[in-house]
Parts: structure tokens; C-alpha cells; sequence
């Protein structure tokens, strides 16, 4: 992570922009999508995406795009001038690559964009970074963020992050649903063979004011799994700035015990067994949880997922580090996560 | 609206319960159509409002001096609240405040478009 930059990530769009820098608009899903971001005063970015088998016209959807932006400066009755072929300065040979075509506009803001698609996720991809007109940094900062967008997760794992809330899970995993508001953000997700929700809530010093993380989570765990009526064990433990709280169960009503009892003969993996692992985060006044539902053998990913998650980064001395005696200390940067299962 | 300076709007009463919420009593004057309703009806000419404890801080920020901006800062440095997340949330409650007659804004002439 470079000081000062965060990373966005969603629908395995993911992007480094300056700190302050938040999605305002989220839609779509993976096959076609919108993505807006903005810092405390203006839209900063914007990325369009759209799933396109077989091979595209760029140099026709980019004038459709460019057109787009006349039309709508002709709306608010202001001038606007597009370059296309817009010289970005910085590792541009990694969009020469994907065979991107790049543009940029200028109206009462600036902005440099580029088009292409992607050969292997066969995205077209539509990506453009707005700056004020005056702003003499506006390309380098474009060239910047345009060359180190990637829009497919590269390894095995996919960013999620919104609002400071940033999660790795496997590739693979569709998002169903979410809500994003205010202090609370939920993401639910849809694998293979499993169901997983991740949960963030603000402002954990209030919601845990006259209760604990145990009672509190496993009061919220049972009012949202009311339908799959689990019957499940809790342990508790803590790690550092966290305290963490671990449910392990399985569905109970009739229909899954049958259900289970005759998967187990078929050797199938039915979603018939529930996980859930939440921490308070002192350091960041937040509460996390992960919840999983899918067969005996999923059990990893609710660590892996967790594992994924940051909640908070803290400065510690590395005084043991002799090399840093110039210094005095050397400061070591680490992130808070909910790993563990409290067998340690 | 970030630039906006809220003011805590003279004669709302104000007590603080023993969990340090705070009971703001608002009293406004009746339409004309209320007071002819009132001669038959009971119609109240106070409104109660009960602030949570973030509400209770929010509103002792109120002064007339900070921006809306200055409190959204200190409330996310408080409370470790991502800046937007805070935002989103604090400009909403002032505004119902300011709706339910608690609060004025002031604005900045130099705010205003088309301001001198």
C-alpha cells in the first residue's frame, strides 16, 4: 500500500486512488457495470464496464462516448474539447497492450480517459479520471491511476473495498446483493457450493456499550439466520485490539436434517453447515464478521475470508532492528486482521 | 451545504437526561389554520425531540461558527468513521433538525452561486 493511496476494488475492477477518494455510485454486476468515484467535493472517476464476447469496434465505441460527452455539454449549453489518441505519461505501454485507445476532454473540468477490452475477462472497460481544468497535475495523476487499473483480480483472490472497508475473497464468488450505508455495509455473496456474507458496522464503542461482542453477535447472527433455525456453539477469545467471537453450527430445521443425512450418503456437499466469526476492532471502532454457509469441507474459506479482511493498520517500533538505530526507531507498518481460530 | 454553519436556533430548551442524551423542547407558532383547529381541538405548540448521544454532540457543535464540514471532520476523527460515511449521515441529521425548526443555517455569502 503507498502512503497516502487506497485501493477501490469491485466487481474485479480495482483501482488505486488518493485517499479521500470514495465509490458514490456502485451498480451493475460483473457482466456490466458502473463505478463512480468521487472526493469530498467532486465526481474524481468514473469506470464503465460491459462483457462483450467475440471481438469489439473500440474506435466505434469511443466515438459513441465522445459523442455522449458533446451531448451532454451541449445540455448545460458549455463548450467542451476532446483530444482522442491522449498522450498518458506514465507506463503506457501497459495499455499498448491491452490495445486501449485513449482520449481526453476538457470543459469547465478536465479529464483523461481510455477504452479497451480486456482479452482475457473480455470486458470493454470505459475509464476516465476528471481533474479541475487548472489542475497542472491532472495527467500525471490520470496516467497514474489509468496505467495501474486491473480489471480482472489477478490471483486467486478478488477485491472488495468500499468506504474504508476492504475485503480479499476468492475469484469466483458473484455478488447477490448489498447495502451500503451509513455505518453499516453488507455484501452477500454467491459461490459453487456456498453463501457468503460479509458485514461491517461503524461505531462499535456505541452498539457495545452496555453488552459484548458475544451477546451482541450471536443475538444478530440468530434474528438474520431466523429462517435456517441453526443450532450452532459459540467460543470466544482475543488477539491484540480484538476480540473475537466464533459460531459453528448446522441448518435444523427437519427438511435440512433429512436433506443432510441423505447428501452424506450420496457424498454430496449441500449447504447444510453455518460459520460465522466476528471481531470487534478497538483500533478501528468497528465490527466485522464473516458469515459462510455451505458443506462440512467449505470450513477453510471462512478463514481465508476473514484473513482477507483489514481492519485497521497500526504503527509499531522494531526495536530490535539495528540498522535503524540511525533513526532511533524505525516505525513498521502492519495490518489488523480477523485471522485465527482461537486454537492458538 | 458543506460550507453551511448551523446555529442552534434561539429558544429551543434544552435539558440533558442522566445518560447525557439531551431533550431539546422546540416551541413554534401555530398557523392560522392550527389556531382555529386548536379552539376545538388540543393542538400542542411545543415538538420534542430526544438526541442520541452522537446527536447530543452534533448539536453542541451547532454554534453557529463551525461549517457542517469542520463537524463531519471532528465526528469521523472521534468516532473513526470513514469521512464520507460520516458525511452522508451528518448532513441528514442537520437537515432534519433544521426541518423540525432546532437548527438555522447560515451561509456563507461567498458560498452562495451568483453571490456577491
Amino acid at each position: 500500500m503507498i502512503e497516502g493511496w487506497d485501493y477501490i476494488g469491485w466487481q474485479g475492477i480495482t483501482v488505486c486512488v488518493p485517499k479521500g477518494w470514495d465509490p458514490v455510485v456502485i451498480g451493475g454486476t460483473w457482466d456490466s457495470g458502473y463505478l463512480q468515484i468521487a472526493d469530498s467535493t467532486t465526481i474524481r472517476m468514473e469506470i464503465k464496464w460491459k462483457r462483450v464476447k467475440g471481438e469489439v469496434n473500440l474506435p466505434l465505441i469511443l466515438d459513441r462516448f465522445i459523442s455522449e460527452i458533446k451531448q451532454r455539454a451541449a445540455k448545460k449549453k458549455s463548450y467542451v474539447e476532446v483530444e482522442r489518441d491522449a498522450k498518458l505519461i506514465d507506463r503506457k505501454k501497459v495499455l499498448e497492450k491491452k490495445g486501449a485507445l485513449t482520449f481526453s476532454w476538457e470543459s469547465i473540468a478536465k479529464a483523461y480517459g481510455v477504452v479497451y477490452q480486456c482479452p482475457e475477462c473480455k470486458r470493454v472497460i470505459i475509464a476516465q479520471v476528471i481533474s479541475h481544468r487548472e489542475d497542472p497535475n491532472a495527467l500525471k495523476l490520470a496516467s497514474w491511476i489509468l496505467t495501474r487499473m486491473e480489471d480482472h483480480p489477478d490471483g486467486d483472490l478478488a477485491l472488495w473495498s468500499a468506504y474504508g472497508f476492504s475485503a480479499r475473497i476468492p475469484k469466483g464468488y458473484m455478488l447477490v446483493s448489498h447495502e451500503i450505508k451509513s455505518g453499516y455495509i453488507r455484501l452477500a455473496f454467491e459461490g459453487r457450493k456456498t453463501e457468503l456474507l460479509l458485514l461491517r458496522w461503524s461505531l462499535a464503542n456505541i452498539i457495545l456499550e452496555k453488552t459484548n461482542i458475544k451477546e451482541w453477535y450471536v443475538a444478530n447472527f440468530k434474528g438474520r439466520r431466523k429462517k435456517e433455525r441453526p443450532r450452532f456453539e459459540v467460543r470466544e477469545w482475543s488477539d491484540g485490539p480484538h476480540d473475537l467471537v466464533l459460531i459453528e453450527g448446522r441448518k435444523w430445521r427437519p427438511i435440512d436434517r433429512i436433506g443432510y443425512r441423505i447428501e452424506k450418503l450420496l457424498s454430496l456437499e449441500g449447504k447444510y453447515f453455518i460459520w460465522g466469526k466476528a471481531w470487534h476492532c478497538r483500533e478501528s471502532n468497528k465490527i466485522y464478521a464473516v458469515e459462510l454457509l455451505g458443506g462440512e469441507k467449505a470450513r477453510g474459506i471462512l478463514d481465508l475470508v476473514s484473513e482477507g479482511i483489514t481492519c485497521h493498520v497500526w504503527e509499531e517500533e522494531d526495536k530490535d532492528n539495528e540498522g535503524a538505530d540511525a533513526r532511533g526507531k524505525a516505525e513498521k507498518k502492519a495490518w489488523g486482521r480477523g485471522g485465527g481460530d482461537g486454537r492458538r | 451545504m458543506l460550507g453551511a454553519r448551523p446555529k442552534r436556533r434561539p429558544g429551543v430548551e434544552v435539558e440533558e437526561t442522566d445518560e447525557g442524551e439531551l431533550v431539546l423542547t422546540i416551541s413554534y407558532n401555530p398557523s392560522l389554520g392550527l389556531k382555529i383547529l386548536a379552539r376545538l381541538f388540543f393542538v400542542p405548540t411545543t415538538r420534542i425531540l430526544t438526541l442520541d448521544r452522537i446527536g447530543s454532540e452534533i448539536w453542541g457543535m451547532c454554534d453557529g461558527e463551525r461549517r457542517i464540514e469542520d463537524i463531519v471532520s471532528e465526528i469521523a476523527r472521534r468516532y473513526k468513521l470513514n469521512r464520507r460515511e460520516a458525511e452522508v449521515a451528518i448532513i441528514t441529521y442537520i437537515k432534519k433538525l433544521g426541518d423540525k425548526g432546532a437548527l438555522d443555517l447560515v451561509m456563507d455569502p461567498a458560498s452562495i452561486e451568483g453571490g456577491i
